[in-house]
């Protein structure tokens, strides 16, 4: 038995996508290269043209305004970095949320390291931004504001329409970070009124190592990558064609189920949601109102959600914790702490995410096995045991 | 109880010099003396295919029956006992 329900984390690919790809590296008319001028390398350049225009097209922009990158985290570090380069890194200022991924955070932190003013600015209990903290924090030399648009561990929905107005009036460059929100919420460059827009194919049942940023016409930016001319001079390299075929036909076929899946996610929710009336000392994590309904953060107090991710894995249950465990050193999810959870509260977290194929059986196997688990592992947890690892915790990863 | 009731304790080793695992395992064999046969232990090493079995290799893991209790920790001795003392008087 397998239950995935780690969406967030990643995606299979789906059927319609390998095809896409398929016809791209086993088509019968040979692609290769799309930067030679050779038959072949000009129907590479055709794939790659059309991809590009399928996705500018889901996201309300022009066709040279994508670049396709190696990934969402390669067009999270673009946006930033190359946003603060262009602009002259030297007395640069930059404006991001306590709860970013990692990428686009520690991007930041980065360059905060480099000698670049950064501002990280704090969120409510239910993880959202108030974008008027936005607008105190703008400065002179701010040349960046940078947010994700759903937060991938609770799944809080930020103001970024809100935020881009304030960007637009103040002549800022915003960027948003929509891993997460493409083809779960509505995304489109102009109602947001970002310059800048991350996306991922592997969270769309997409191949991984494939994303692209949306550049808005006028925006200047450095590369991350120098080299060859490809994407407009702003990501040097020869194109993953397969890849980038691929990612237009996950995006095309998620934003054309997009609602349908808003539908389905919401009764799983719901199943998750009647937890308190089964199991005690259970909460959520998030926003009641302004939230995606797939992505579910469950704090089960005085448990240990390592070892009930664990045991839920060991019965073919797949869900994400939020801590990491690095060199032996437990840390707590930023973002769980950031709402103000305690680390015992933090390290009880599990976060369940639901895809397109997750049924209710399964959910409600999920259920009760997370139910038998905790109630379990409660007898033989103490409070001041749980996230605590010496320092000499030999830490193994199986494949 | 009307038939013997058996508890299994698996416990996860590393393969050389975990001061962890010692404990963990001195700790069992202080349950085996007072359970006797009722408490069956086996201990297997995070090279053993069977660890491998249970995606994530922290040792010393615990796990009793198929519960597992401790990944990285040595259990609380009192709590694992009560434990096992549940699950033999068939609660």
């Amino acid at each position: 038995m397998s239950i995935y329900l780690d969406y967030n984390a990643t995606t299979p690919l789906r059927p319609e996508v390998w095809e896409a790809m398929e016809a791209v590296e086993r088509g019968t008319a040979l692609q290769t290269n799309p930067s030679s001028t050779h038959k072949a390398g000009l129907a590479a350049a055709k794939t790659v043209k059309e991809a590009k225009a399928s996705v500018a097209s889901h996201l309300g922009a022009e066709p040279d305004e994508v670049v396709f990158t190696g990934g969402g985290s390669e067009a999270i570090n673009l946006a930033i970095k190359g946003r603060v380069w262009d602009a002259g890194p030297k007395g640069a200022h930059v404006i991001t949320s306590a709860v970013e991924h990692h990428a686009g955070l520690h991007a930041c932190l980065w360059l905060q390291s480099q000698g670049v003013e950064v501002s990280v600015l704090p969120v409510g209990m239910d993880g959202r931004l108030d974008p008027a903290s936005v607008e105190e924090a703008l400065q002179p030399e701010t040349c960046l504001v940078s947010l994700m648009h759903v937060n991938n561990e609770i799944g809080t929905i930020q103001p970024v329409a809100e935020v881009g107005r304030i960007c637009r009036d103040r002549g800022v460059a915003f960027h948003v970070d929509a891993v997460q929100a493409l083809g779960k919420v509505p995304v489109n460059v102009q109602d947001i009124g970002c310059d800048l827009l991350s996306i991922s194919a592997h969270k769309l049942y997409g191949p991984k190592g494939t994303g692209a940023l949306y550049v808005r016409r006028g925006t200047e930016i450095q590369p991350l990558i120098h080299g060859g001319r490809q994407e407009g001079g702003l990501r040097a390299g020869t194109q993953n064609v397969a890849g980038i075929a691929g990612m237009a036909e996950a995006v095309r076929l998620a934003e054309g189920e997009r609602e349908e899946f808003w539908q389905r996610a919401w009764a799983h929710r719901e199943r998750l949601h009647r937890l308190p009336e089964e199991l005690n000392a259970v909460r959520f994590n998030g926003s009641a109102e302004h939230q995606v309904p797939h992505c579910v953060s469950v704090t089960f107090l005085f448990c240990d959600a390592m070892g009930l991710a664990t045991n839920l894995s060991m019965r073919g249950i797949y869900v994400s914790t939020g801590s990491a465990c690095s060199s032996g050193d437990v840390t707590p999810s930023h973002v769980l702490k950031a709402i103000g959870l305690s680390d015992q509260a933090a390290f009880g977290t599990l976060r369940f995410s639901t895809g397109r194929t997750t049924t209710e059986e399964e959910l409600e196997k999920a259920v009760e096995a997370t139910k038998e688990i905790v109630d379990m592992l409660r007898e033989v947890t103490m409070p001041e045991d749980i996230g605590v690892c010496d320092e000499d915790c030999p830490c193994f990863l199986t494949v | 109880m009307s038939e013997a009731a058996r508890v299994r304790i698996l416990l996860v080793s590393a393969p050389k010099g975990c001061k962890k695992c010692a404990a963990c395992e001195a700790m069992i064999e202080r349950m085996r003396s007072k359970h006797g046969e009722a408490l069956e232990f086996a201990k297997i090493t995070s090279e053993d295919p069977e660890a491998a079995e249970l995606g994530v290799v922290m040792p010393p893991m615990v796990l009793v029956d198929d519960l597992l209790i401790a990944a990285g920790k040595v259990p609380r001795e009192d709590k694992l006992d009560a434990m096992v003392n549940k699950r033999l008087s068939g609660e």
